[in-house]
């Protein structure tokens, strides 16, 4: 039997400079992998200044999940897309503290208006380059 | 799946998750020894009493429980002809108090992983303790794919004074080699972060691991109601 989610895509939506991905759906690690590729093809573009992945819809976020959201936010800083992750459920944040993985570097909003508004505030430049100075602890072999 | 076992399939969506319908359809579909991709009218009711026991323990509000194991029933009398079919195999899973998940394949995991958030809500438990069981059951789930490649996710309840959750993850892997460095926070893996194992320690109020080189690792964790 084939399961749906196997050949699930995560839509990302371009909206006045930004790129929205909401995830809805189980996330099976391949599903993770190809969001990942096309986050990487999109910020490609050039066209994006902003990233918002919307989490509101994820029940679950084991370590390799969270790893995978952290490395994308990574990769889109290095091509010049701030990242920031929103709708993070109360019961997964508490379960992902508990575990000792919270999202370092990685910023993070109550919704997406907050997380659109974030983005506006922030300039191009200057920006508090907290991702290479506290990675450490989520690097696998460097 | 044909459109009979479609047929089945929506009845059991309308009381469950869609993962959750799936698991418990294939793994019945097993134990009565029918394929689902042909399944005919004729076979609907031994299918159906093979439901039996996932149901009683997914559907835990009577109502709905009875609504569906009805509803079931309605279709298997309305189609099937009047020769009566005994059930051909004991079951192998799905006890009365418990279910074993096969993990052979990726998806394998999530399966796993809705199967106990789901298990842990029928049981009444707080969205939190949902989450940690998902997560946990991820954690383990996710191991037994990527260095044993196939292996077993069984969750049962635990009844009696404090109700709670167990959870088994066995296979028959390589196993690990320094179970006590890994659990000490020390290690870092290239897959993940090292923090699987660690992690699900962390979220459970048992935890024990059982792993010998080259035989396999069983991770058995208790994570009762709070
Ligand atoms: N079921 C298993 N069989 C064999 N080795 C395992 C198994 N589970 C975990 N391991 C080993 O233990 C290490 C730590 O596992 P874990 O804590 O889940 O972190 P990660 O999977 O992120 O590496 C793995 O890198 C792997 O070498
Ligand atoms: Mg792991």
């Amino acid at each position: 039997m084939v399961m749906m989610m196997e050949t699930q895509r995560i839509p990302i939506v371009r909206l006045s400079g930004k790129l929205i991905v909401s995830i809805q759906t189980a996330l099976s690690d391949t599903v993770v992998d190809r969001l990942q590729q096309d986050v990487a093809a999109a910020c490609e573009r050039g066209d994006a200044r902003g990233l918002v992945v919307d989490v509101s819809g994820v029940d679950v976020l084991d370590s390799y999940i969270t790893r995978s959201l952290r490395d994308l936010a990574v990769m889109a800083r290095l091509m010049g897309v701030e990242t920031v992750v929103c709708g993070l459920r109360p019961a997964v944040a508490m379960t992902l503290v508990e575990m000792g993985m919270e999202l370092p570097g990685v910023r993070t909003a109550l919704n997406l208006d907050r997380a659109l508004a974030l983005l506006d505030s922030l300039q191009p430049e200057g920006l508090p380059n907290d991702l290479a100075g506290e990675g450490d602890e989520w690097e696998g072999e460097a | 799946m044909n459109e009979i076992a479609g047929e089945i399939l929506a009845i059991l969506r309308r009381y469950l998750s869609e993962p959750t319908s799936r698991s418990l359809l294939t793994s019945a579909a097993r134990r009565a020894n029918v394929r689902l991709e042909v399944l005919v009218r004729s076979e609907i009711p031994q299918l159906v009493q093979q439901l039996g026991p996932g149901l009683n323990i997914f559907l835990q509000e009577p109502e709905k429980l009875q609504n569906c194991k009805s509803l079931l029933a309605l279709v298997a009398v309305e189609n099937a002809p009047s020769i009566p079919t005994e059930s051909q195999q004991q079951p192998s899973e799905g006890r009365a108090d418990g279910i074993s998940v096969p993990i052979r394949a990726e998806h394998d995991v999530v399966r796993a992983r809705t199967l106990g958030k789901d298990m842990a809500k029928q049981l009444g438990f707080s969205e939190v303790v949902q989450t940690k069981v998902a997560t946990a059951v991820s954690e383990l789930a996710r191991n037994i794919f990527q260095y044993a490649g196939t292996g077993e996710i069984r969750i049962r309840r635990i009844e009696g004074k404090r109700r709670g959750i167990e959870v088994v993850a066995r296979d028959q892997g390589p196993g690990i080699s320094d179970p006590a460095l890994i659990l000490s926070g020390a290690y870092r893996s290239k897959w993940g972060m090292g923090a699987g194992l660690r992690g699900t320690k962390r979220l459970v109020d048992e935890f024990e691991l059982d792993t010998h080189p080259g035989l396999g690792t069983t991770v058995r964790i208790r994570k009762y109601a709070e």
